[in-house]
């Protein structure tokens, strides 16, 4: 009976899993990207300096729409750019133009980078699976931070942990990250097919 | 948001797309003590809401049952879900059509069978193309009148405690190790028909990208699991297979799933 088990276990080999999911994680080097920004202007992430927040956005999302309303991204953008923080905002949403991400950013009076990324490509690359989804990259490159952008999925707690605020923190201090991955909560990002 | 409504249907708001109702089943006559009680959710065509691990995106279901003091409600009951793959290979875990979460409750024994305020606060998030939260105060008296047959329904079936199969695990997290790839094997007693595993919750852990490949009677599940607290070892994460036989009929059971080789 052994015996036949182990022969029908060694006949499944599965396909190797294909790396789609996984994206980048804590600890990889964050992998280089060019997309356009809302001015046609082309930004390349490996040529901005300094620490960098990526924020994966779809405006139509209803947890994007709460931390819009409440200001969450924008405030957090504002003040860590004054410490040399670069917040990039990226938009994967399959169905969305320029024209659509131009009035989101006015609609809020964005001032962050918004990149535009219908195509999934860069949001493959990093794995993004829900908006919100954020990733910070270090100075040097790498990634510090993957996750969701607070503790607080439902929007009740009345003093929710920041977890995006509260790493960058220990960055720009030169400290390890305590808390360097939790689980995203958000819609899912809405790729093409 | 929130709408409250005696026994009935309440829908949050007109664009929720999901109607939410209190329900019970197995409400004995005269002065039983026991029953259980649920709250029936009613999807529009083509939506959906989520299981307790949403899965790679969307947010679990939330049901809250408040009782008057001495009336015990236990542990929300989570009938077996579906999945849902969307593009860029993400996948969600929930429900479509409707479903029941229910829980048991007991009445105290000084209970004399007069009608007793029960409420349930309600909260989901439903998908298709786009997403919407809706919540609701659900209200009602206990004991309800009950309602087997939307318990019977097969999307409400509660997956059973023990499955008819073996299991043994290779791969997996080492000591230390704070991800790695787990493969499950589950030899069955019968051929079971197509198998899908749905991995549970937990704060502390993440898992991605599983599959699950079924030859004869040998199911293998791989999966990646990662901690991502920084506190104490998981070493199982509560999870759901179900077969589902030529016939489309489908049967769950629960799966503690290890995450280490049962050798180390």
């Amino acid at each position: 009976m052994k015996t036949m088990t182990r022969i029908a276990v060694a006949a499944i080999v599965l396909a190797a899993p294909m790396a789609v999911a996984g994206g980048a994680g804590v600890g990889d080097r964050a992998p280089d990207f060019t997309l356009s920004d809302l001015d046609g202007n082309d930004v390349t992430l490996s040529k901005i300096e300094g620490v960098r927040v990526l924020e994966w956005v779809n405006p139509d999302c209803p947890f994007v729409k709460r931390h819009y309303t409440a200001g969450t991204m924008k405030t957090l953008a504002a003040k860590y750019e004054q410490q040399g923080v670069t917040w990039l905002t990226i938009n994967s949403t399959h169905y969305m133009d320029e024209a659509a991400n131009e009035k989101f950013s006015k609609a809020n009076g964005l001032t962050q980078t918004i990149l535009m990324d219908p195509s999934g490509s860069v949001g493959h690359l990093y794995g993004a699976a829900t908006t919100p989804h954020m990733f910070i990259v270090d100075e040097a490159g790498m990634i510090v931070y993957v996750g969701a952008i607070d503790d607080d999925p439902r929007g009740t707690e009345a003093e929710p942990t920041n977890y995006v605020a509260k790493a960058l923190d220990e960055v720009l201090a030169g400290k390890p990250v305590t808390t360097a991955e939790t689980k995203p909560y958000g819609c899912s990002v809405k790729y093409a097919k | 948001m929130g709408l409250v409504l005696l026994a009935g249907w309440v829908r949050a708001a007109e664009e929720s797309h999901v109607r939410a109702r209190l329900v019970a089943d197995q409400v004995g006559p005269g002065l039983s003590r026991t029953g259980v009680v649920g709250v029936h959710f009613v999807m529009e065509t083509g939506w959906h809401i989520y299981w307790k691990n949403p899965g790679d995106a969307g947010l679990a279901t939330a049901v809250d049952f408040a009782m008057p003091d001495g009336f015990e409600v236990g542990e929300l009951r989570w009938p077996a879900p579906i999945a849902f793959t969307q593009p860029g290979d993400l996948v969600a875990y929930g429900y479509e059509g409707s479903v029941v979460l229910s829980a048991e409750v007991t009445a105290p024994v000084t209970w004399s069978g007069e009608p007793r305020t029960l409420t349930a606060s309600v909260s989901w998030l439903a998908c298709k193309e786009v997403c919407v939260l809706g919540s609701a105060e659900l209200k009602s008296e206990w004991p309800l009148a009950p309602s087997p047959d939307v318990f019977d329904d097969s999307g409400s079936r509660l997956p059973g405690p023990n499955g008819p199969f073996e299991l043994s695990v290779t791969g997996g997290l080492g000591p230390g190790d704070r991800r790695g790839r787990v493969s499950l094997w589950l030899e069955w007693n019968e051929p079971p028909g197509e198998v899908q595993f749905f991995p549970g919750a937990d704060n502390g852990l993440k898992i991605t990208d599983a599959r699950t490949q079924t030859r004869g009677r040998l199911t293998r599940i791989d999966f990646s699991a990662s901690l991502i607290g920084g506190g104490e070892a998981v070493n199982h994460v509560p999870s759901v297979v179900t077969a589902t036989d030529a016939g489309g009929g489908r049967t769950g059971w629960l799966l503690n799933a290890p995450l280490r080789a049962m050798n180390q």
